[in-house]
């Protein structure tokens, strides 16, 4: 197959390899310069809890369905309370499970009794769809135990993130996938 | 295997009977399945049960009628009727995508495979005329040309998009500035208006400090409150109200608190007055998130944290301004105290990425100037008035430099430091005195040309262990310097001769103060050393907090306010 | 009581209207029954390992594919390859981090240094690349699921007249050049946006994407890759580097006879023809239109610049954040009443206003520049565009164009001479 081109090499041969110097050149141009710029472990998306207003759009913005962002819950900080603003309704009469008492649209939220005056409140992930309502409600009433996260088993780390374009907060950033949360309470002071 | 061959066979005629048997059926069930899973995305859409315009209005009723059963019942009902279709439609959605790729895939075979057995032998064409082809293509890439040009111009011309300009109100809200009465000089130098007193000089007159008390037997100790959140500023005091700062990685405040009761006045979050959230990651470990002390001129307070924003709060806790002025790149942290001058602000933003001081009008927080400086520091601004004119002078690792407060123009500079610089400078009867560890101790005396130019001349450096926390303080005949170690230099103004050296059991990270003919240094341990001014050493007191210290003392009339690691004190002395 | 308590705190924060944060307002508990507090689960990230994976299978796809094209001359092997790279890269790899859009990384990393870019990024863009320089285009024939999916659907394709391929064929130019000033300037990444392929590849994106990639594979049936052809920004880089490759691919493994039996073989229109033998027009004419064209070349790029240049500002309402900054001027200016979404929340963070608006001025002032600079590009790719076609080349043979030719291998079957060649391959018993 090569013997068309085994003939001697023409001007215009000579020419290519010119420009194929100048290519390679440039190749290797670029990857020196990054370099500088780069970073052996790779990147993922998270946002970061002190920034979100739970403005809703986590659940809305992501490409999956449902959303990749979830409510996480930092036991350590939540209050037990019987009557929890993440959990009941602002104008709940009644602190019970009833679905007219119940502020997550998706019932994702699980109340569990431990004793008395405390109750354990769990997040069930495959209902949660990202809303952040809850998470809205713990901030303004609560201890702020609740939280959103971007969960790395259902993110499929788009390199253009599209929660984190629409979010009018800014809370998105990229972070180490070797530390891929943002977290609250014991485990997030560790981290500060 | 000729394709003439094949074409005859009657395995041919199977194979393409067969493909476009599947071919048919698939292309049916893709088309089925594509109609299905659309119509079930466009119903999720409308049952969302995050929007659900019933259910909404349902829980809004039941919200002012909570004894009705009846709507109690819908509810549940319409509650879990809603999330069921909501979840099962979202699992046929992303079912009814599964199925529709296998069936393309199906389909893109099956064709596939039948086209390729009707394909043809390929039969060349009527030879094209390259000329003719180039140029018709020519034309087309003018047109094209031509019209994305017109398009970019429409674009231009018709979009309504705005130029966004920063607002000269800093972001703030104008109408709450407060009425303002310029400080006399004399009001300053009777209160505490920044770090290390009046111009952050480390000079106190007309006041009689308690020279024994004792923390831990709780003797001559006026009150004692906890302050809520850490930092390592020092108290700055005018009137009846103590500022202090505080913060952690959650939150930073300015307190205020009553200098005769002790009771927390009011505390202003960092992000009250419209600041920004954005911040380091971390504090710096040595000096956490409120190192730099606040500064006040009787009408507003000024304060400043290592998140790089400079907030303004009125000394009733209204918050004014707020300024961000960068995320300071700071290996310690930083810890540069603020210092208020005719209605300036100066902020000596010295980090390592782009240091700089900056001057800010204290009412709205507009910069007023800006010098760009060249390396990192620790220390504080102070201000000295020399021929009538303000100064601020500044210590950094490489100088001490003096800059107009009017303009910010560097009026003179002498470089002869190194290291980490920590301490700031003082000044005293004409000259300027700077210090560092593993540097020199110099002291530098001001000059006026005979065209009346400020400048300056080193008078004399002194080279042994020196401070690298603690800033100098002089009287007009001696110069005073704390070091970390426990050791107190005292040094001839006038030449740089040592007059003594004392050695401490601990060290001084609080700044030495001059109060009248004595010398008060706070050292770590919470410990007062108090000595006189005199030729030769000579204690006169040395009292004990009970609480380690590494800030610097206030002192108002016959008091100290201190502040503790948690604590803040007000000493009254025993007799 | 605690409920009493609920409703004070209720009561003091709607009269001081502070916005809130993460407080102990309610004492953490002190449970009796020594209940144990669930730890936040925490499911990892992929790991790093898995990134050197991908690189790896990467640098054998490109092998891999320079080999089928180049030596072995097998469209069935590339097909193949094809088919496991839509799997791998496209499928189950979610298409991210794709060669395509890797670009963008580049450019934020050069541009931002807040951005490190992983050595992942940095991989995918550089390797196609390099092969180009020596093999062709082979990410394109069987490595890249954008390409692979659309090739696959290749079943009836038709010829598109060559004017008009070569005028859609600059509209990657355009792209590639928004793309890197949107990624240099940090607004965002559109290639990826408009990724139309990766919602395919995910199960899942906005409906209107997800109709766009569509439309683009329906399509694909008759007008072979459009995508490759007149959008792919990444293309235009491995096009300007496979011109000069160390060895491309040729229709015939021998001597071109001139059969002219492959001039229909390629569905993207890539097989130059010789030059016929046909007088060309008169010199005269030739040379003053290239005189003309370039003296008109520095006028197109000037008033391309001149264009871009304007463009800042609509093209910066790409940005949300500029579009909440610009409607944040206009609320504080008085000239614009109530709040909209991104306002309304914004507030809510607390951040200073004047951060946004001098970020959004920043952005502005720098997409002045580069919308200079781009402009000027455009301007000069059209006018090059035109300059190349003003020139007469010759070629004495039918083969691949080295620039536009996607190494795919339908070629190879329509030249008699590939059939001795095989035929002897067989006969002959593994002639190398």
């Amino acid at each position: 197959m090569s013997e068309a081109n085994t003939k001697k090499p023409s001007r215009r041969d000579f020419n290519r390899g010119l420009m194929r110097g100048a290519g390679l050149l440039a190749i290797v141009g670029v990857t020196a310069g990054m370099g500088r710029r780069m970073r052996k472990d790779n990147t993922v998306w998270q946002l970061d809890p002190d920034k979100c207003v739970q403005c809703g759009r986590c659940a809305t913005e992501c490409v999956l369905n449902p959303s990749a962002v979830k409510c996480v819950h930092a036991y350590d900080i939540c209050g037990y309370c019987d009557l929890c603003a993440g959990y009941h309704q602002p104008s709940a009469k009644v602190t019970d499970t009833a679905a007219e008492n119940q502020l997550c649209p998706t019932a994702a939220i699980k109340r569990t009794y431990i004793e008395d005056p405390y109750y354990e409140y769990a997040i069930e992930e495959s209902l949660c769809v990202g809303c952040g309502k809850c998470v809205k409600g713990c901030g303004a009433f609560g201890n702020g135990s609740l939280f959103l996260q971007v969960r790395h088993d259902r993110c499929v780390n788009c390199n253009d993130c599209s929660i984190a374009r629409a979010c009018p907060a800014n809370a998105f950033r990229r972070v180490s996938a070797e530390q891929p949360y943002i977290l609250k309470g014991q485990s997030g002071e560790a981290r500060a | 295997m000729t394709r003439d061959a094949n074409q005859n066979s009657d395995m041919h005629r199977f194979l393409a009977l067969s493909a476009s048997g599947v071919a048919g059926v698939s292309g049916l069930f893709v088309l089925i399945t594509l109609v299905l899973t659309v119509a079930t995305h466009v119903w999720l859409q409308r049952i969302d049960p995050l929007n659900n315009a019933l259910l909404v209005d349902m829980q809004a009723r039941f919200a002012n009628d909570s004894g009705n059963e009846q709507l109690k019942d819908d509810i549940r009902r319409l509650d879990l009727i809603v999330r069921k279709e909501f979840f099962e439609g979202q699992a046929q959605v992303n079912s009814g995508g599964m199925l529709l790729a296998v069936g393309v895939a199906v389909f893109i075979a099956a064709l596939g495979l039948l086209i390729q057995l009707r394909r043809k032998a390929p039969l060349p064409g009527p030879r094209g005329e390259p000329d003719a082809v180039n140029a018709r293509a020519r034309l087309f890439t003018m047109t094209g040309g031509v019209i994305l040009l017109l398009l970019g111009a429409a674009a231009v011309f018709l979009s309504n998009a705005r130029k966004v300009r920063e607002l000269e109100s800093g972001g703030m809200v104008v109408d709450q500035r407060v009425p303002y009465e310029l400080p006399s000089r004399e009001e300053i130098f009777r209160n505490w208006p920044a770090f290390r007193g009046p111009h952050a000089n480390g000079r106190a007159a007309d006041r009689d400090p308690p020279l024994y008390w004792s923390g831990p037997e709780n003797k001559g100790i006026l009150w004692k409150v906890k302050v809520p959140r850490k930092g390592h500023s020092s108290p700055v005091i005018w009137g009846a109200r103590i500022f202090l700062t505080g913060g952690d990685d959650e939150m930073r405040e300015v307190y205020c608190f009553s200098a005769e009761t002790g009771a927390l006045l009011w505390t202003v979050p960092e992000k009250a007055a419209l600041t920004a959230l954005r911040a380091p990651e971390e504090a710096g470990e040595e000096a956490g998130w409120a190192a730099p002390s606040c500064a006040t001129d009787g009408n507003v307070v000024v304060a400043t944290f290592g998140t790089g924003n400079v907030v303004a709060m009125s000394m009733e806790g209204k918050p004014l301004w707020a300024k961000h002025i960068g995320i300071p790149d700071n290996h310690y942290g930083h810890s540069s105290s603020l210092i208020i001058y005719d209605k300036i602000v100066l902020v000596q933003f010295d980090d390592r990425k782009d240091p700089r001081l900056l001057a800010l009008d204290v009412q709205t927080g507009e910069l007023l100037w800006e010098e760009v400086r060249d390396t990192i520091s620790w220390s504080s601004p102070i201000i000295i008035e020399h021929e009538g004119k303000a100064q601020v002078v500044l210590t950094d690792s490489e100088s001490v430099a003096a800059y107009s407060v009017e303009s910010g123009e560097e009026l003179w500079r002498e470089d002869c430091m190194s290291g980490e610089m920590g301490p700031s400078a003082a000044y005293a009867n004409g000259i300027v005195f700077a210090c560092n560890d593993n540097a020199v101790a110099v002291g530098i005396k001001l000059t006026t040309g005979e065209d009346g130019t400020v400048g300056a001349e080193i008078l004399w450096v002194w080279e042994e262990d020196l401070p690298d926390t603690a800033s100098p303080v002089a009287t007009d005949k001696y110069v005073y310097l704390a070091h970390s170690s426990g050791y107190m230099t005292c040094l001839d103004v006038k030449d740089g001769k040592e007059a003594w050296i004392k050695e401490f059991p601990d060290g001084f990270y609080g700044s030495p103060v001059l109060v009248n003919d004595r010398i008060y240094a706070l050292d770590l341990d919470g410990v007062m050393q108090i000595f006189s001014t005199g030729e030769s050493f000579k204690s006169l007191g040395e009292s004990p907090l009970g609480e380690a210290c590494q800030t610097t003392p206030a002192f108002i009339n016959d008091r100290i306010y201190i502040r503790g690691e948690m604590h803040l004190y007000c000493i009254v002395g025993t007799k | 009581m605690r409920f009493g308590k609920i409703i004070f705190i209720v009561l003091l924060l709607s009269c001081i209207g502070i916005s809130v944060f993460a407080v102990d307002r309610f004492p953490r508990p002190e449970f009796d029954s020594g209940h144990v507090l669930p730890k936040i689960t925490t499911p990892g990230a992929r790991a790093d390992v898995m990134g050197y994976v991908d690189i790896a299978l990467l640098i054998v796809a490109l092998a891999l594919a320079s080999y089928l094209s180049l030596k072995a001359r097998s469209r069935r092997g590339l097909r193949l390859l094809g088919i496991f790279s839509l799997l791998y890269f496209g499928f189950f790899r979610k298409g991210c981090i794709c060669s395509v859009g890797a670009v963008q990384n580049i450019m934020l990393a050069l541009f931002d240094s807040h951005y490190a870019i992983p050595l992942g990024g940095l991989a995918f863009f550089v390797l196609p690349l390099v092969f180009a320089l020596f093999f062709g285009r082979a990410f394109c024939a069987g490595v890249c699921p954008l390409g692979a999916i659309q090739d696959v659907v290749v079943l009836k394709p038709i010829r598109i007249p060559r004017p008009l391929g070569l005028l859609l064929g600059t509209i990657p130019y355009v792209y590639l050049g928004v793309a890197v000033l949107f990624a240099a300037t940090g607004v965002g990444f559109i290639i990826c946006r408009f990724d139309p392929f990766v919602a395919f590849f995910r199960f899942g994106g906005s409906f209107a994407m997800l109709v766009f990639g569509g439309l683009l594979l329906a399509a694909g049936i008759f007008v072979a890759r459009p995508y490759c052809r007149f959008l792919c920004p990444y293309g235009v880089l491995l096009g300007w580097l496979s011109r000069f490759s160390k060895f491309s691919v040729t229709t015939t493994p021998d001597d071109c006879i001139q059969c002219r039996l492959c001039e229909n073989a390629c569905p993207f229109d890539a097989i130059d023809e010789p030059t016929p033998e046909t007088a060309p027009e008169p010199r005269a004419k030739g040379i003053r239109r290239l005189a003309i064209t370039l003296m008109v070349m520095p006028i197109c790029i000037l008033l391309g610049g001149w264009i871009g240049g304007r463009l800042n500002l609509p093209l910066s309402y790409y940005d949300l954040r500029v579009q909440t900054a610009a409607r944040i001027q206009q609320e504080e200016e008085g000239t614009a009443t109530g709040q909209t979404f991104e306002t309304e929340h914004f507030r809510n963070t607390g951040e200073l206003t004047n951060n946004l608006l001098r970020e959004s001025a920043d952005r502005q002032n720098k997409l002045q520049l580069g919308g200079w600079i781009l402009g000027g590009f455009i301007g000069l790719v059209f006018c090059s565009r035109f300059l190349g076609l003003s020139v007469r080349r010759t070629s004495k043979d039918y083969g691949p164009n080295s620039a536009t030719c996607l190494s795919c291998g339908r070629c190879f079957l329509s030249c008699p001479k590939e059939h001795e060649r095989l035929k002897k391959l067989r006969g002959g018993g593994g002639a190398s």
